[in-house]
Parts: structure tokens; sequence; C-alpha cells
């Protein structure tokens, strides 16, 4: 007995059991043995212990060995079933060798035990093998039935056609599916049909013939082919035929075994995406051409440099649970969320990860495919890196976000136009300084919004400027909003594209408002000071002039009659002696009345001198108008010779209070005057006349008349009318006039006609 | 046949003789004050003595005439004494009389001015006697 042995003993006496032991111990037996004594002990230790042998007493405490046998047999047919006891009658023996147990011992005579187990174990090995090779027997037959079944449940209902060919490919067998693919039942096929090359399409036989031979002669054993076929009803179908041959004990080809299946929607799927994927192979760009849901399908190489993912990894999964990462924004993945479910083409901008975790900037185009049903098939998404363009678009970004910040918080008003003249500048300062807001004037005309505000010439200077001229220093004058005037020193550039081509203007200025206010004082100043200066240099010059003019004048005047009297005085000193004493008083005479002449030649120009000095005051007294006119009239006369002077006296005061001296002079002057300037026709008047607060009078004549050019100088002192040709005189008689009316607070105005004569109407208050 | 000065009748026959062998002066002088105290003085010593009150009449003496020396004012009506002694200048046989001016405008200038437009001699008013005289004398020798 080879191996080791586990043996259940049911046995109520530990002495018994022990014995038992010992014995087969002493025979060599190898043993595990387990001892029970209650019945549920014996049950539970059948399946537990897994026995080889089972040793039973007879005699058990509410238990008995046929009982036992009964639950051994039951549980484990095969173990071994041996009675050891200490007394049984004959009868019980047999009886129980019968139930099946497999022998019995007596207690007494234990000798015999170890060659009883080895007999029962043998026992048992022989009826376990001989049980075990039925039951496969058995079981192969069932495999064998349930194999068939199955596969003729799978032959008829299998989505791929099942086909028997013979070694001519005649059908033998045409499954009910490969009816439902080629439209012919297995009846109608093997009647209509030569064999199966004839469904073949045309351009597919060949060599689909040559295939089918190496397969009917046996030397391939099989194979996968795809061809076109016919169907009953004429259309093409794609086939995928997977075809096996079945050989005899001699190697002879007996049968060919197709199964096909009808792949022309795959493959016109499949072409579809190579035609999708056909421009998408070409380009570097990353390609994802993904189903209708979004899942991917297919993606070209681009792809999978771009994200180091292959397509089998990402192959029907959702583009975006692959390539979002934490940056993506998640604004633009629910953007294209929506433009994907209303299958829109759209372009977006998105952060990207690669496999690696590398961040990238892609442009999405993504286009949906519809069919010519209109049903969406597939999106083409293409992906474009602009990492490069992104970050260096940032860059200019944050350099133009710079810039503008410096526009709006320099210090300085800086605005500027486009070349329709629209304003798309225009920061802090400018708004400071003009009160118009940037919603004011931003895209606004500047010619409409601020017409009022700019002048003419700046808009020409834009349009110089639009031209490519740069200006600098332009002070541009500028009303703002609540009309304050302003004025801007500013200079204008044009502003340029990348190509330099001339899009606008911009004006950087500074205020100058105050410092241009003060330089315009200063220049009103200067102006002021200037014309105060040429005015006192015009006056100084009068007076150089007159001073010049005076002696030129004075020194003729003065020479005149000392001529005269140097020439009678020479001649009565010479020639006293031969003229008579008549001629001698004659000569007297006339040096007397040069000198008179010299007398009031220097009174005039006395009178002048204090005049402008302001020496004279006017000494009223109260007059006879009527008396001091006559008087003066005729002293006039008889000094003028036989000179008549008409008086016209229309007053209705005959007294008035006045400077006798002063209105002498001026009655006397304007009288001989007259007479001096109207020796031709000698006609003189003098008309006195009142009114209420005045003495008006005229003094009238038809003399020469005075020049238009002279009027304004009429009254100043040396001036004489450019008229007057060799008419003595001293320029002194109408200045004195002037002088002595002003003294007596009355007015003096003149009318003249260059060859009529001249009218002096003087008005003196009466009142004073 | 030599015209006598209808002026000179005037004057004492006695010296009537005297007068129509000496020389003709024309006195050219808008002054009546003037020209009767000049007049009186070159009559007393001997010289014939034509006349005019402004120069354009003079011109017409000069033809009528012949003065053998002129006296001139230069501030007259009508033909100043510039223009006249232009004019004197350019008439034919008034180009070699002597011309003396004597005025009361006694600038340089005047002076110059006169001396430039032909005149031999610029006096000053007032002059003494005894150089007007001698000027004369020295003018007609």
């Amino acid at each position: 007995m080879d191996g080791h042995l586990r043996i259940l003993i049911l046995e109520d006496s530990p002495y018994d059991a022990s014995f038992i032991e010992k014995t087969l111990e002493r025979a060599g037996f190898e043993l595990t043995t387990k001892i029970v004594s209650t019945r549920n002990d014996f049950i539970a230790a059948l399946s537990t212990f897994s026995p080889d042998v089972v040793l039973s007493d007879h005699q058990l405490p509410q238990f008995s060995s046929p009982e036992a046998l009964k639950i051994s047999k039951e549980k484990c047919p095969f173990v071994p079933f041996l009675l050891v006891t200490g007394a049984v009658s004959e009868e019980f023996a047999a009886s129980i060798i019968l139930e099946g147990a497999d022998d019995y011992l007596l207690k007494a005579n234990l000798k015999r035990l170890p060659t009883a187990i080895k007999l029962a174990t043998e026992r048992k090995r022989t009826a376990e093998s001989l049980e075990r090779s039925e039951n496969q027997k058995r079981i192969a037959e069932q495999n064998l039935r349930d194999a068939h079944e199955r596969l003729l449940f799978h032959i008829e209902n299998t989505p791929l056609g099942y086909i028997e060919w013979d070694d001519q490919l005649n059908v033998k067998s045409w499954s009910k599916r490969a009816e439902e693919i080629f439209g012919w039942t297995e009846r109608e096929f093997m009647n209509h049909q030569k064999n199966g090359f004839s469904t073949i399409y045309e351009e597919d036989l060949e060599w689909a013939s040559k295939i089918s031979a190496q397969l009917a002669n046996g030397e391939i054993e099989r194979n996968n082919i795809q061809t076109r076929n016919y169907t009953k009803d004429g259309r093409v179908v794609w086939c995928d035929w997977f075809n096996s041959v079945m050989k005899n004990a001699d190697g002879k080809v007996v049968t060919i075994m197709s199964l096909v299946q009808d792949i022309t929607e795959q493959k016109k799927f499949i072409e579809e995406i190579e035609k999708l994927s056909l421009v998408a192979s070409k380009t570097n760009n990353s390609v994802i051409i993904t189903n209708e849901n979004d899942h991917i399908e297919w993606v070209n190489q681009g792809f999978v440099s771009l994200t180091g993912y292959s397509l089998a990894e990402v192959k029907g999964l959702k583009p975006g649970h692959v390539l979002q990462g934490p940056e993506t924004d998640p604004a633009t993945i629910k953007r294209i969320g929506e433009k994907l479910r209303d299958h829109e083409s759209f372009t977006e901008e998105i952060i990207n990860y690669s496999k690696n975790g590398r961040k990238y900037w892609v442009r999405l185009d993504i286009s949906p495919v519809f069919n010519d049903k209109r049903i969406l098939k597939h999106f083409i998404a293409i992906q474009t890196d602009i990492t490069t363009q992104k970050e260096f678009q940032n860059q200019i970004t944050n350099i133009a976000r710079e810039l503008s910040s410096l526009i709006e918080n320099a210090n300085v008003p800086i605005f500027g136009v486009d070349r329709n003249g629209y304003i798309n500048e225009w920061n802090r300062i400018s708004f400071e300084l003009t009160e118009y807001s940037k919603n004011d004037v931003l895209e606004k005309k500047l010619t409409d919004k601020l017409k009022s505000a700019i002048s003419q010439e700046f808009l020409e200077i834009l349009k110089n400027v639009f031209e490519g001229e740069s200006i600098q220093n332009y002070e541009l004058p500028f009303e703002s909003r609540t009309g304050k005037q302003l004025v801007l020193l500013i200079s204008v550039s044009p502003r340029m594209d990348v190509n330099k081509n001339i899009y606008g203007a911009i004006c950087v200025g500074q205020d100058i408002t105050e410092l241009f206010h003060y330089r315009k004082d200063l220049e009103e100043m200067v102006k002021e000071r200037t014309r105060d200066l040429n005015e006192a240099l015009q006056k100084e010059k009068q007076l150089v002039e007159m001073k010049s003019k005076f002696v030129s004048i004075a020194s003729h005047e003065f020479r005149t009659p000392l001529s005269n009297i140097s020439l009678a005085a020479g001649f009565l000193d010479k020639h006293h002696k031969k003229i008579t004493p008549e001629e001698f008083g004659s000569k007297l005479q006339g040096i007397e009345k040069q000198v008179s002449h010299m007398t009031y030649l220097l009174d005039d120009i006395l009178m002048i001198g204090k005049g402008e000095a302001g020496k004279i005051l006017a000494n009223y007294s109260s007059i006879s108008i009527k008396d001091f006119f006559t008087q003066t009239v005729r002293e006039v006369e008889q000094s003028a010779g036989s000179y008549r002077i008409r008086l016209n006296l229309n007053c209705s005061v005959t007294q008035f209070n006045v400077d006798e001296k002063l209105l002498r002079n001026i009655v006397i002057n304007l009288l001989t005057n007259a007479i001096k300037f109207s020796r031709q026709i000698k006609d003189v008047v003098l008309t006195v006349s009142n009114t209420s607060r005045f003495l008006h009078f005229e003094v009238a004549d038809r003399g020469l008349g005075i020049p238009e050019e002279d009027m304004e100088k009429l009254f100043t002192a040396f001036h004489r009318g450019t008229n007057v040709g060799a008419i003595q005189g001293t320029g002194l008689g109408l200045s004195i006039v002037k002088k002595a009316v002003e003294l007596l607070h009355g007015e003096i105005k003149v009318k003249s006609k260059i060859g009529k004569g001249t009218v002096f109407h003087v008005a003196l208050p009466l009142d004073v | 046949m030599r015209r006598v000065c209808i002026e000179s009748f005037q004057y004492k026959p006695c010296r009537l003789l005297f007068y129509v062998m000496n020389k003709k002066v024309l006195l050219v002088e808008d002054s009546p004050e003037a020209l009767t105290n000049l007049k009186d003085l070159m009559t007393m010593e001997g010289y014939e003595v034509i006349t005019s009150v402004n120069g354009h009449d003079a011109i017409d003496k000069i033809y009528l005439y012949h003065p053998d020396l002129i006296i001139t004012d230069l501030r007259m009506p009508k033909m100043d004494g510039y223009a006249f002694l232009e004019k004197v200048r350019k008439t034919e046989g008034g180009n070699a009389v002597p011309i003396i001016v004597f005025s009361a405008n006694a600038t340089p200038e005047n002076e110059r001015k006169s001396l430039e437009l032909g005149a031999d001699l610029f006096l000053k008013k007032p002059c003494p006697i005894e150089i007007l005289l001698s000027s004369v004398q020295q003018l007609l020798t």
C-alpha cells in the first residue's frame, strides 16, 4: 500500500479506536485518522475530512452501522465502508455486505484489517476509474450533440452567411443568412447559378478565381478575401469571405466552407473616411475625424506628432476628454459643445495638452460632414498649432496694453483720428482739458463732433499728415465743451501699419493756453508800447519838423521886413542928399511899417508859444457886440487898403461876456486870411448871429479854397496850405484862432471848396 | 532902336541922358515894399530898371527889354524863382545874362539849388546895399 491513507473511524470506544490505529500503524500504513462517535460528526467528517476508508463500529449510541453505511454510500459512493465490530450474527454480516459494505471484521481478530483495507481501496480505485470513463464517454457524446446543435444554430443565426462548396465551387449548402445577403435561396442558387464565380464582380473575378483554385486544390487551407459580388437583383455588394477547406483522410479536398459577411456599409464608410482623410493625411496640421457623437474615428499623423497619442489610444474617445486640461478655457469648451450640438462649422482657439503634458495653443476648425440625405455623419476637426503665434500675440497684446495705458495715463493730451476723420484715440488728459469725454468723441467724426472746436487750418494739416508729413509744434486753438478757449501745442504724426500704409494720425500735445495768453498779452503790450513810442516819435518828428519849419518860415518872415528896412535905410544913408523930403518921409514910413509888421509877427509867435505852454487865461468882460464887430471890421479894412467887408449883424443879444483880446484875435485873423486868399473876387462876408446859448459868427470868402489834404493840419502852427503860393504868411494865424476859440470854450468849423471859397464858423458860449 | 523905360519918367529929366547909356536891370519881386525899395535904389545908382512881380511876367520882359542883369526873388506866385531860372537859362539870349538871386529863404540848400539852376550869385536878405551894389557892378563888367 503506497501513499497516505485517510481513515475515518466511527467508534464510541476510544480504546478500540486506538487499537485499530495501532494495528494499522504496525502493519506499515501511513495514516491520518479521524475518530467520530455521533451521527452528526460522522456526516460532517464525510464531507470535510474526505476519507479514503470508513471504519464503522456496529453498536453506537443512537446510531447504527447500517444507517452509517447508508449515509456513507450516499455521500461518498466510492469510499470503502468496513464494519469493525465486537460481535454480530452471520446473517447481519451478510445483510450488511449486501447493503454495500465492503467487508466486515471482528475486533477480536483484526489481523485481517490491513489486507481488507488494501483490497477495499484497490476496489475503490478500480470502481472510480470505471465510473470516470463511463462518464467521459457520456459527456463526450453529449458535447458532440451540443456542439452540433450549436453549430447548426450558429449557421442559421450567425450574421455571417454560411456556404459549403465542393471542390468545383458548386454549392452544397447555403444558409439562411447567405440567402439574405445574395437574394437567392439555396435551391434557386443551385438551380440557376453554375457556381460561385458567376456572382463575382467582373473586376475581382481574375484574382478571386486564382485564390479559389488554390483553395480547391488544397494549396492553402484557409484565407480571408474581400470581393464584390452581384446579388439576385443585380446590386453589387462587398463581401468579406472567411474560407477554409476540409480534406478527407487521403488529403483530398472534399468541402470548402465559407463564412461570408456583407461589408458594403463598412466599405462605404471606410471609403468615406479615406476620402476625408486623404487631404488630412497630406497636411502637417492635426486632423481628427469623429463620428456624429464626437467620438474619434480617425486621426492623421499630424495629430500623432502634435499630441503624442496614437490612433489606437484615442479611437472611440471624445477629443475634448483627451486633449483638454486645467488651463483650457471653460467658456470656450462650452461654446464648442453648443456649436457641435447645432452642427455648425466654427473656429475656436483653445489650450490643449499633449500626452506628455505639454501645453499648447491650437486653432480648431471644425466642420460637420453630412451625407447626401443631410444626416450628420462626422465632424472633421483641423487643429493648427498656434502656440508661437499665441505667445507672440500675447507679447504684442501686452505691449499694446502697455502702450494704450501709456497713452491713456500720459500727462499730456493725446488723441488720434483715422483716415476718414473718425476719432479713435482720446486719453484722460484730452478729456480733462477739452471736457469732451471719450464717449462724446470716440468713433465720432472730428468734423461733426468738434466742428466748432477746431479750425479749418487743422483739417488741412491733417490732410498733409495723411500724405506722410509730420507737423511739429502746431498751435491748435480749441474750444472746450463749455466754451473755454484753449491752445494746444501739438505734434501730429502719421500712424502706419506694418506695410507703412498710413491709417491715421496721432496728435500729442501740451496745454499752452496760459503760456499762449501770456505771450499774447506780452505781444499786445509790446505792440502797445511800440505804438506809444511811434506816436511819441511821430510827435517828436512833427515837433522837429514844426521847429525846422518855424526856423525856415521865421527866418524868411523876419528876413523880408529886415531886408526892406536895410534897403530903405541904406538908400537914405547913401542918397538922402539927392531926394526930396517927401521921398525921405515915405522911406521912413516904409521902415516903420516893416518894424510894426515884425512886431506883430513876434506877438503871434509869442502867443503861440504861450498858448502851447498853457499860459494864457481868458479875461472876461462884457462888450457890445455891435460896437466890437463894427470897429474890428473897420480896422481890418483900413489895414488892407481899399478892401470892403460886408458885415451882417443878426443878433438878439447886444452884450457879450468874453475876453475881448482873444475875440479880436479870432476875428482879425479870420478876416485878414479871407482877404489875403481872395484877392481876385473881393467878397468877404462876416455874419454874426446868436442862439439861446451861443454867439455864432461866420467868415465867408470866395477865394482859393483849402485843398482836402490840408484840412487835417489846418490849425497846426506853421502849417501853410499847399496852394498858397507866394502869398505871405507865417502859418500861425489859424493856429492862434484855434487856441483862442478853445480858451473861450467855443468851437470852430470849416467848410471849403477849391476855387470856390471858404467858410469859417465859430460858436462861442454866451454864458460861461 | 532901344526903347526907353517908361517907368523912369517919374524921375528927374536931368538923369535921363545918363540913364539911356546905362545898363538895364530886371527886378523880379512880388513884395511891393521890397520891389519899391530895390527899384528906388537901383534907379538912384543910375541903372535902367525894369520890374516884374513874377517869373512868368519876367520872361516876357526879357524878350522885350533884353536886360543886362536880373535880380530875382525866389518865392513868387505863378512862377517861382527856380522855375524862372530854369526857363531863362533855356531861353535864347537869356542863357548868358547874369542873374542874382536875392532871397529871404537864406538856406545853404536854396543857395546850392539856385546856383545849380544857373544863378551867378546868391544874396541873402537882408544884405547891406554896398555888397548888393558892388555885386551888381562886378557882374556887369
